[in-house]
């Protein structure tokens, strides 16, 4: 039985472990939903969501080999997020104060600013790419994902995912050279 | 079973490969997307923690394999019935009695004989090159068999996707194959594999070099490298190859033509929906061709994950053993191309008659059926009597076919009208339907709640076919002469007339008051009558809640000509976004179609015109929030043989304006001759009466309109601004968006910063209205757009920015493809670029939304 087996089936049984499987895994989510929604409230909102979802349905999740239960946890957010999406249609302004915290919280204030600065150009190119892209992108960096659990959750070939996600990062560097070069 | 070493390996090494390569290079960004990582605050962390393990509910039993197992017994009865009542939501009315057992057995006369055929024996049209590698047949028996499945089996597969595989399998995936219903075959002979790529190339060296491009059908055949989607297909030396080690594998990538066209060429054809699915379910009434239970061993399909997730791609052929009928893969490896046109309601028409005969699908539509599921899709997808589809110029890596030797399509094959239901509004009335001497009517399903039908017809008219009256009760039923017959109360009673040859005549059914008479319809026995199937563009509307749909099929024919029943029927009106059922839509057949009020000038070629209202009204849709796309189908039963129509016009309303729409551009379609007349008029239970609109004048047969839109909406765009025109009368409504350029790709697409799309291209290229619009606006902007020119569409506005010149004026009506300025770089711009905006009521829409032929940016 592997580790990851063990961990998530002793999840399925004990709180103590379903915290730590909760503890390890929410960064991803938390990272996967702020990028595709932007503001950190809605992703706090959405986040909750989809682990209240996970707390209802763990009892009946089947360990079906290594990155199952990742593979599972992220159609569930993909779809918490599309839903999201669905109710959700005006894309408000993002500003500074909407931007979620990067990386650790003791950063000197100037450079925590810069950061969010970045992450929002990051984000902006990210939301210029096309609506498959973004999926595919945000699932792969920010969710962990094989290709083969995106394709699944998206219902595309493997291949197809691959494709999209060289294109996402040629498009993303495109980006920044274009930036670069303006500037 | 022999397992070579699976030659998908390569590509998939390829494609890795590339993306490694493609990371090396864009290293930079990904540490970028990797350094950028929002994490979560650790209050959020905190309070979410503790709120999930107060509801945490530790699993009661330790994780025991749980057994499917079919049909019903595991299944909670109460949920199935609620879930079952979902399922018939869409079937409502039907009460075909068969349809209520469930897993009715299958007549056994069904069975079949392996019967490997061999070149020798094959016709001497085949080409030469092809005769010794077509695969052998297998001789199915025909007969009557149950085509499609019931809910009860849906929900339990769905049960078991989730469960056993955790897939988010739907219940309404499941729905276009119920109900389940008798359907008698001839006899045909079926490939027992899947055609294999040393066939198909065969077939393509055949039809000789670059012929895959336009060789079937003329269409496309397959996809080849270096098309999208690299296929492992190669054209090298005037050839077409293929890894040697591919040779055996399924082809895939082929076009639904290039497969049918394959078929033609060995004198075969593709089979029938109902051909395969008797094939492949061998006479039993399995899920699967093996039994109830998936077993992976003998299917490849995309679970279990772990002994598949290494590999993509299909199986070598014969890698898992055959069905009973000698069939390899007839669930899983690769899903295949069937014969006919997809239509989800095609079950439920069938349904209404006791028996089908070879059926062959619609005889239009925008996709083909797929059947048999493949390596790419969950077991679910692999039942036999799964349906998917799939337009048939749309290759997948996934598809591939088998062909069979059977009875010849008629590719021309009778189809019938349906009505839908009446309900007579208050006191007796009668509804008439006008014959001829080839038709029957059946009237299925009359309910009678009132005290009696009373059915008269002209001397010998109609005849009673009791055998086909398989109901709850008739009582006799049978008119002679001009006499009179009676059908006693009772709740529900189907009756079948055969109205023998006689003159044209009159059949009426009376009803009283409260009775009412659902689906009727009216079989002609010639084969004459064409259904034209045609769907809207994505319409969407606006910020306000709409309060209706129409949707509005605009017939124009001889103007001397116009019969009382141009169209006879509407049916099959589909909302693929809203998948709403079609039953809730109305047909309100306008009454006269002269109507002196039609501008003659925009009907052209001295035709008369009437439009043809089908509502849906408020009370429907008002659960619809705004900006949800509506694309909706119609499938029209036309009735002469020279009209010409344009379709669907879609309006969306509120408080009588039209706030969105879209039409389809002009069609015509020549119908066969025919003498058949068929409905007078049909008002549905609690409809309104529409009164006729005016017709929306036709681009290239417009002389001056009024100027007014429709509805006499008065637009402005940035009042106050030096370029704005004021006040303008709105353009008439749209008909057809074009493409603002000629050539010139997009190179930024729609997004919440960037509320249009940019087409580069060199600066003085012509850039050309997209649509018949009002000039809105004409000159410099002060936003930092540049020269720009806005046009009305009724509730639309185009907007053309950045332009060199300006090539219209303030009030000037644009036809749609006219210049309206050139390419430039004016106000805020970096470089030659036309950057193009549709707004509705106001509010910018992804214009490729609208230009479908454009592809997404790049």
């Amino acid at each position: 039985m592997t580790d990851e087996r063990h961990q998530i089936e002793a999840a399925q049984r004990s709180p103590a472990a379903f915290r730590q499987l909760y503890r390890d895994y929410l960064p991803q989510v938390y990272a996967y939903v702020a990028y595709r929604i932007g503001s950190k409230w809605d992703t706090e909102d959405v986040v909750s969501d989809i682990w209240l979802k996970v707390i209802g349905g763990i009892s009946r999740f089947r360990y079906q080999g290594e990155g199952s239960f990742r593979a599972w946890l992220f159609r569930i957010a993909y779809h918490s997020v599309t839903d999201y999406f669905r109710q959700q249609r005006s894309a408000a302004e993002l500003g500074l104060e909407d931007v979620p915290e990067l990386h650790s919280t003791d950063l000197p204030p100037d450079e925590a600013l810069s950061r969010k600065e970045e992450f929002l150009r990051l984000r902006e190119h990210i939301l210029a790419l096309s609506p498959r892209r973004q999926e595919i992108l945000t699932l792969k960096f920010y969710g962990g994902l094989r290709n083969i659990d995106i394709a699944a959750i998206l219902q595309l070939d493997e291949r197809t995912v691959a494709s999209h996600l060289c294109r996402a990062i040629e498009d993303l560097q495109q980006c920044y050279r274009h930036e670069a070069e303006q500037s | 079973m022999n397992q070579p070493q699976p030659p998908e390996k390569p590509l998939l090494d390829q494609i890795e490969q590339a993306v490694q390569q493609q990371q090396l290079t864009g290293q930079a960004t990904i540490d970028r997307l990797n350094h950028l990582r929002p994490l979560p605050p650790r209050t959020f962390q905190d309070q979410l923690e503790a709120r999930l393990l107060r509801q945490y509910q530790p699993q009661e039993e330790t994780m025991q394999a749980v057994q499917p197992v079919y049909p019903l017994r595991r299944i909670n009865l109460i949920g199935v019935a609620a879930l079952v009542a979902v399922l018939l939501l869409g079937i409502l009315f039907i009460n075909r009695p068969r349809s209520q057992v469930a897993w009715m057995p299958i007549a056994q006369e069904a069975t079949a004989t392996p019967t490997p055929m061999l070149a020798e024996s094959i016709d001497v049209q085949v080409p030469v090159s092809l005769q010794g590698i077509m695969s052998p047949l297998a001789r199915i028996e025909g007969g009557l068999f149950q085509m499609g499945t019931n809910p009860a089996e849906v929900v339990s597969a769905v049960s078991e996707c989730q469960t056993e595989w955790n897939a988010n399998c739907e219940l309404n995936w499941g729905e276009d194959s119920v109900p389940q219903h008798p359907v008698r075959i001839s006899p045909f002979d079926i490939e027992t594999h899947e055609v294999s790529y040393r066939q198909y190339l065969a077939f393509l060296n055949w039809l000789g070099p670059n012929r895959h491009l336009d060789g079937c059908l003329g269409q496309s055949c397959i996809l080849i490298d270096p098309d999208e989607l690299a296929s492992d297909v190669q054209f090298e030396n005037g050839r077409y190859q293929i890894d040697d080690a591919f040779l055996n594998f399924p082809v895939v990538g082929v076009t639904w033509y290039g497969a049918q066209a394959y078929c033609e060429a060995i004198d075969r054809r593709l089979p029938t929906e109902a051909e395969w699915e008797h094939a492949a379910r061998t006479g039993e009434n399995f899920f699967y061709p093996w039994g109830n239970v998936f077993d992976a061993s003998l299917a490849r399909t995309s679970r279990p994950l772990e002994a598949n997730m290494d590999l993509i791609g299909a199986r070598e052929i014969e890698s898992y053993p055959p069905n009973a009928f000698g069939l390899y893969d007839m669930a899983g490896n690769v899903a295949e191309w069937v014969w006919d046109w997809y239509r989800a309601t095609e079950y439920i028409e069938r349904s209404r008659q006791a028996e089908t005969d070879d059926p062959v699908g619609p005889l239009s539509g925008d996709e083909k059926v797929v059947r048999g599921g493949s390596w790419d899709s969950l077991p679910f997808f692999a039942r036999s009597v799964h349906r998917q589809m799939r337009p048939p110029d749309a290759p997948a890596n996934w598809i591939g076919f088998r062909c069979v030797q059977g009875k010849p399509i008629n590719a021309s094959v009778t189809n019938h009208t349906s009505a839908q239901a009446v309900q007579l509004p208050a006191d007796r009335v009668a509804v008439s339907l006008p014959l001829s001497d080839t038709t029957r009517i059946v009237a299925e399903e009359v309910i009678v709640v009132g005290d009696r039908v009373d059915v008269y017809g002209a001397d010998g008219a109609i005849e009673r076919l009791a055998e086909q009256a398989q109901v709850v009760a008739i009582e006799p039923f049978f008119i002679d002469g001009d006499t009179q017959g009676t059908v006693t109360p009772v709740p529900r009673t189907l009756i079948t007339l055969a109205v023998l040859p006689l003159e044209a005549t009159r059949l009426t059914i009376a009803l009283e008051a409260g009775q009412s008479l659902a689906f009727v319809k009216v079989i002609p026995d010639q084969q004459n009558l064409s259904p034209v199937v045609m769907t809207s563009r994505n319409i969407i509307w606006g910020t306000s809640a709409a309060q209706a749909i129409q949707a509005f099929v605009t017939v124009y024919l001889p103007a001397d000509q116009i019969p009382a029943d141009a169209v006879r029927s509407v049916d099959a009106i589909e909302d693929q976004y809203l998948t709403r059922s079609l039953n809730a839509w109305e047909l309100v057949q306008s009454a006269d179609f002269r109507d002196e009020s039609y501008p003659s000038g925009l009907i052209p070629n001295g035709m008369g015109a009437t439009e043809i209202p089908l509502s849906r009204i408020a009370n429907d849709i008002s659960d619809l929030q705004p900006w949800t796309p509506v694309q909706i189908q119609l499938t029209v039963f036309l009735a002469e043989n020279y009209l010409t129509i344009r379709l669907p016009a879609v309006r969306i309303l509120r408080n009588g304006k039209s706030i969105g729409g879209a039409t389809e551009p002009f069609v015509s379609f020549v119908l066969p001759q025919t003498e058949m007349i068929l409905f007078s008029r049909l008002i549905a239970e609690g409809a309104e009466e529409f009164s006729l609109l005016t017709v929306t004048p036709l681009d290239d047969a417009a002389e001056e309109p009024s100027g007014l839109d429709t509805f006499g909406n008065v637009v402005e765009f940035a009042p106050g601004e030096e370029g704005s025109c004021g006040q303008v009368a709105a353009g008439p409504s749209i008909d057809f968006w074009g493409n603002p350029m000629s050539e010139g790709p997009v190179t930024t697409g729609f997004s919440a910063n960037h509320p249009g799309i940019d087409f580069e291209g060199p600066e003085g290229n012509v850039v050309r209205a997209t649509s018949l619009g009002k000039v809105l606006f004409a000159g410099y902007s002060s936003w930092g757009y540049g020269n720009v020119v806005a046009l009305s569409h009724g509730p639309f506005i185009s907007l053309y920015a950045h332009l060199g010149s300006i090539l219209v004026q303030c009030g000037e009506l644009v036809q749609a493809g006219d210049p309206v300025g050139t390419l430039g770089s004016t106000g805020n711009s970096s470089g030659p670029h036309l950057h193009f905006e549709i707004r509705l009521d106001g509010l910018p829409l992804d214009p490729l939304l609208f230009l479908p032929q454009l592809a997404e940016p790049e």
